[in-house]
């Protein structure tokens, strides 16, 4: 390829990722009220409490259970459901994800200091991220749910949640008045 | 080699038109707000006039008009990075931890650009323009490359540059973006033309003109974007954010991180299992 189709195709490339990059995002730039309003029920893993129902949903035992007496167009069904849970499921903890490295840049960027290496590690954990859950998404399509590893992921979450907003709670606390102030009548 | 009319038309629509942005510039008083900005549509005005003397004095195709072309270009480039320069402080300064952590990635950027700029321009011959349209290509380039990643960083924190300033490296893009690729065809047929003489001159002084053409047009279209765009009151100066204490960053960031790696770790048991 000549040269100048190189760099004619580079140009275009150019302008097509600046205008996407200079497209307004009203609901997704950070407002400066945003960060006085952090709370630690931001910290909270909103999918992660649903998951003994997705469990029971999700288990084969009920199928296996009723054993030959189901129809197969019945147990298809079933089955169709129990992937169509795993992928909403799936999706909700991709939203807690989301929502906790939201969460990060926010105190990045609002930080007067921040650690050029922990923020090349969280860059570097969200491509991974991104690049497994799409992995996962799609062996859910071709029609695989692993129970299992659902019923671990959602454990390491929910005693990570409760760490996170310890240290949250610290941070956000209004300090105690000083004692020597008289605020009554 | 006289002028030609349409470089003439050109020049009559976009002369004023450049004097309009720089009227409305500082009527809106963006020399305090955007003073590099003003500079650079100064720049621009100066060259185009500088330039539109200089070939009447000396000619088209002549070494002067040549010389003089290109030492005001390498004036309007470093006008452009200098606003490109003052769009990243603007956007980033209040947030002071970003802003250390991002001039540092766009000098490495820019630097690695005009690196690259240098050894790709150094291994083109040294004759006539094909070495200095190498050099303007591929510092325009630069100029993309490090406006994509300010806009990348900006991105990433929810950062957003406000419609104004949004319009002006829209622009700015489109400058260079046009630039690059004219230059990068002019150089590439000069390269081709110059290995047989005959009929050279003809040929190049028919393609100066499409080249002049296809770099004013886009020229046009941005400096009536930004009169529109200046046409209207500007917005007020962003609020500066509130600040987290240094202590939330140290103490937040690696549980954050920590707890980001940690899920990342379970998805991709999830994978495996």
């Amino acid at each position: 390829m000549s040269p100048e189709l190189i760099f004619a195709a580079l140009g275009f490339i150019a302008l097509a990722v600046v205008t996407a990059l200079l497209w307004p995002r009203h609901g997704k730039r950070l407002g400066h009220a945003e960060i006085a309003a952090l709370a630690p029920e931001d910290l909270v893993l909103r999918h992660v409490k649903y998951f003994p129902l997705v469990r029971q949903a999700l288990s084969g035992a009920d199928l296996a259970g009723f054993g030959v007496r189901i129809p197969r167009s019945v147990r298809r069904k079933v089955r169709a459901e129990r992937h169509k849970m795993a992928r909403n499921y799936l999706e909700g903890l991709r939203e807690d994800y989301l929502r906790l490295e939201r969460f990060g840049r926010l105190v990045a960027a609002h930080s007067p200091k921040v650690d050029a290496r922990l923020e090349a590690q969280r860059m570097r954990i969200g491509a991974r991220f991104r690049v497994t859950y799409s992995l996962v998404s799609i062996r859910l399509a071709l029609g695989q749910v692993p129970v299992p590893a659902f019923e671990h992921m959602t454990q390491m979450l929910g005693s990570m949640a409760t760490r996170l907003e310890a240290a949250m709670s610290s941070l956000v606390e209004p300090a105690p008045p000083p004692a020597s102030v008289n605020v009554g009548a | 080699m006289h002028i030609s009319p349409i470089s003439y038309a050109i020049w009559i629509v976009g002369a004023p038109l450049e004097m309009l942005v720089c009227v409305l510039a500082f009527r809106r008083g963006l020399h305090h707000q955007l003073p590099f900005f003003t500079a650079y549509l100064i720049a621009h005005m100066a060259k185009t006039s500088f330039l539109w003397a200089v070939y009447r004095e000396v000619g088209f195709g002549s070494w002067a008009g040549y010389e003089c072309s290109w030492t005001a270009t390498a004036v309007a480039l470093a006008a452009q990075y200098l606003l490109i320069g003052e769009l990243s402080y603007r956007l980033l300064r209040a947030y002071t931890g970003i802003w250390a952590l991002a001039w540092r990635i766009l000098l490495v950027v820019s630097a690695a650009f005009t690196l690259s700029a240098a050894i790709d321009s150094a291994t083109h011959p040294y004759r006539l323009a094909t070495f200095v349209l190498t050099l303007d290509r591929d510092l325009r380039l630069t100029a993309v490359g490090v406006l994509i990643a300010l806009l990348l960083i900006g991105r990433y924190y929810g950062l957003e540059l406000d419609h104004v300033e949004r319009r002006i490296a829209a622009g700015l893009c489109v400058y260079a973006v046009v630039d690059m690729i004219a230059n990068a065809t002019m150089a590439h047929a000069m390269a081709t033309h110059l290995t047989s003489w005959i009929g050279y001159g003809a040929w190049a002084q028919q393609t100066q003109v499409w080249w002049n053409v296809a770099r004013s047009l886009p020229s046009l279209a941005v400096l009536s974007v930004w009169a529109a765009t200046l046409w209207q009151p500007v917005l007020a100066a962003r609020p500066a954010p509130a600040l987290l204490p240094a202590m939330a960053y140290r103490e937040l960031s690696p549980a954050v991180n920590f707890r980001l790696k940690a899920l990342n770790g379970r998805l991709l048991e999830l994978l495996k299992s």
